[in-house]
């Protein structure tokens, strides 16, 4: 089943983004261009009389970081209670910002971990078949320096957008597809992968692993035409992707790390620009680029 | 020393273990694609009459075809060794395959419930067919590869394994379509 998202406007969309970015970037440009007075300024002269400039650049480049992000805040908050409210009555979407997937289905898909100590999240986005929803799993760690004294620190197991669909197929057995790593069996011939399904296409096999208790099933759902899209879209893929697949649902997950903008391919009845309209990435502003294999 | 030579000797053990537990299970992988892939040919021969006998009213003009389609689905069943039955069921699938192409010439077959169901069954059990045959194509490389490559092929030499052969389409079959020829008659 399709999700009919028609009746989006995404230019609306898009020309607010554009407006709230101009303002973003003015105010950035006046920041970077008041802390390099402040630098140039502090550093090539002495006395009262040069340190005020220098001073009220820095200022006005704290004031700038506070506007800014302001903005920005501005434009995620605009797009969660207004246009996005707008359509989930329409689209039959439900938002909820303070929810977020469960925690039993996230354990239950083995993509990730299970061994972490926080679990949290947010933007649930769900209809009848579709869910996503911003998680971040972490886990406290220890360490100690030279001089014995302990350090903790925390490690993302993942940070990023979970979705789930919903889809019939005769697959009886469940598929993990990830990025491929080396495999000793490859090379010596004593070792055997049981679970490890080694697929017919050699650019593929380069690319992903796939693991799967049923040979049969996993080329039944990874037939020719579909792996072949993993591959036309395989150079968008910035971070690491992983899908897992049971006989009715599909879970996949886009890690977001650091830097906004990713693409994962993951396969439902839905294109790109359906995804481009339904979810939005609130780092930045940007919309996030997932290519949809169908 | 003593403690070296035990470790060592029970290296060998360990890696002899190794080779003979991989191939065992390559061997065994092999022939349960074999059997999979007879299960769903066995799918398909109990779904044949069922559908011969649903459009042999219909299809007045294909008597031929389905006729064919009986005779190699008795011949698939009677078949007396595996080369002889892979050539049959790749000419009973290039003959469903007419035959479902055949179908749009006659809009009451469409219209038939009970046809509708057997095609979308009929479609399912190829693609599950193909499937198959692509994991056992899988299987039959990991096997081949275990026994032509150190240092399993030692072992696989002393146990008698042979290479084993993947499925091919006929060569007929890898030439290009004539499209045209399709449409003639």
């Amino acid at each position: 089943m399709s999700l009919d998202f028609s009746k989006i406007d995404l230019d609306r969309i898009n020309s607010i983004r554009k407006e709230k970015l101009k303002k973003f970037w003015m105010l950035f440009g006046a920041c970077v261009l008041g802390f390099i007075a402040w630098e140039v300024i502090s550093v090539s002269q002495e006395g009262t009389l040069f340190v005020f400039p220098a001073f009220l650049g820095f200022i006005g480049f704290v004031i700038g970081i506070f506007i800014s992000s302001k903005v920005i805040n501005d434009f995620k908050n605009k797009v969660k209670n207004e246009i996005f409210a707008e359509y989930k009555g329409e689209l039959g979407l439900e938002h909820y910002p303070d929810k977020f997937i469960e925690e039993e289905v996230f354990k239950s898909t083995g993509l990730f971990t299970n061994n972490y100590d926080d679990y949290e999240g947010s933007d649930l986005i769900m209809t009848d078949d579709f869910k996503v929803s911003y998680l971040r799993v972490t886990k406290k760690e220890e360490d100690e320096d030279s001089e014995g004294n302990r350090h903790s620190h925390t490690v993302t197991i993942f940070n990023g957008y979970f979705y789930i669909f919903k889809f019939s197929s005769d697959i009886s057995s469940p598929i993990l597809i990830k990025r491929n790593t080396i495999h000793i069996s490859d090379y010596l011939p004593i070792f055997a992968s049981k679970t490890r399904v080694r697929m017919d296409n050699p650019e593929f096999e380069k690319l992903y692993d796939v693991y799967c208790e049923d040979k049969i099933s996993a080329n039944l759902f990874l037939d020719h035409n579909r792996m072949q899209k993993f591959l036309d879209n395989h150079s968008k893929i910035e971070k690491f992707c992983k899908i897992y697949v049971t006989n009715s649902t599909i879970y996949t997950c886009i890690s977001t790390g650091e830097t906004p903008s990713s693409a994962v391919p993951f396969l439902r009845d839905i294109t790109i620009d359906d995804i481009e309209k339904i979810f939005y990435s609130y780092n930045m502003g940007i919309i996030f680029k997932h290519v949809v294999i169908d | 020393m003593e403690w070296v030579i035990v470790g060592v000797v029970a290296l060998v053990v360990i890696i002899v273990v190794l080779m003979y537990n991989s191939l065992i299970y390559r061997k065994n992988e092999v022939e349960k694609m074999e059997g999979a892939i007879d299960a769903i040919l066995k799918k398909r021969h109990d779904l044949i009459p069922n559908l011969v006998s649903t459009v042999k009213e219909y299809m007045k003009y294909e008597r031929d075809v389905l006729e064919k389609i009986t005779q190699l689905r008795s011949m698939a069943l009677s078949a007396s060794n595996e080369e002889e039955k892979m050539k049959i069921e790749t000419e009973l699938s290039r003959y469903l395959g007419r035959l479902m192409v055949s179908f749009e010439n006659y809009p009451n077959l469409k219209a038939s419930e009970n046809f509708m169901q057997l095609q979308n069954t009929l479609r399912d059990i190829e693609n599950e067919l193909s499937a198959a045959r692509r994991a056992y194509n899988q299987a039959v490389v990991d096997y081949n590869n275990a026994i032509e490559m150190a240092p399993t092929n030692i072992m696989a030499s002393m146990m008698h394994f042979k290479k084993k052969y993947v499925f091919e389409i006929p060569e007929e079959e890898r030439e290009n379509v004539n499209v045209a020829g399709l449409f003639k008659d």
